[in-house]
């Protein structure tokens, strides 16, 4: 397959994860206590969670045609998203810390596939 | 950055748990092939719990803190990997463990503000700094 068609699959995928932790988190902030009726009346927990199959069925197709090695540490760019959409959507601060942090985990992860 | 890690205390705690369920689910899936479908229905139980632990967190912290959390899987699937199914450690698996250790600890202590996500965005002034 065109390696330019995966790559943007692979990147693709990791902002449907991200997305789909705004919906859960969007989901599970909006009801009160732990109500599982609730819960299951949030439209965002069914947004999330068909994103989220959606980014595995993605993941799980990508494997058969690229490395775990490339997989791995390009799916950690999902925790890049998931910062920019939760500066932006819920206006949390993306701190210094935050940023050497994702920095850290997708270095470690690099070192993690080169196993 | 100890009150950040104080404040999603439990939510980084459930993340920790989500991904350390999904890990083991993943490798009873891996044991399916040799172990039969008793691995196959555990691996999805697993995984599925670690589903739920994972949501439920996401109500006690940040998003940009707990997300992030779920990288300890990769954590998990290594020592997962060299006790229970025999692979080796090699000094770029402990390098890359050390790494993301240090990864998570600044992301946990990352948030600046007390409280937090949704019901904190009008305390936080709905500003957004990078």
């Amino acid at each position: 397959m065109n390696s330019a068609l995966l790559y943007t699959m692979l990147i693709g995928g990791c902002v449907l994860g991200a997305f789909a932790s705004y919906f859960f988190k969007n989901a599970s902030s909006s009801i009160d206590g732990l109500k599982i009726g609730a819960l299951l009346k949030e439209r965002g927990l069914w947004i999330g969670a068909a994103l989220y199959l959606v980014a595995a069925a993605n993941n799980i197709f990508l494997l058969r045609y690229m490395e775990y090695s490339i997989i791995l540490p390009m799916s950690s760019i999902t925790y890049i998203w998931t910062m920019v959409i939760a500066n932006k959507l819920l206006h949390e601060r993306v701190t210094r810390r935050k940023v050497i942090g994702i920095c850290a985990i997708i270095a470690g992860a690099v070192l993690l596939a080169r196993g | 950055m100890l009150t950040s890690i104080r404040n999603n205390k439990k939510g980084i705690l459930l993340m920790a748990l989500s991904a350390l369920s999904a890990a083991f689910g993943q490798m009873f899936w891996k044991m399916f092939h040799t172990e039969g479908l008793w691995a196959l229905a555990l691996g999805l139980v697993l995984y599925a719990g670690g589903a739920i632990a994972m949501i439920v967190a996401y109500k006690y912290g940040s998003l940009s803190v707990l997300q992030p959390m779920l990288c300890l899987g990769y954590i998990f699937a290594i020592f997962i990997s060299i006790f229970i199914l025999g692979e080796t450690m090699t000094p770029f698996k402990l390098a890359g463990i050390i790494v993301i250790i240090f990864g998570v600890v600044m992301v946990a202590g990352g948030d600046e503000t007390p409280g937090c996500g949704i019901r904190a965005r009008s305390e936080a002034g709905g500003e957004g700094t990078l």
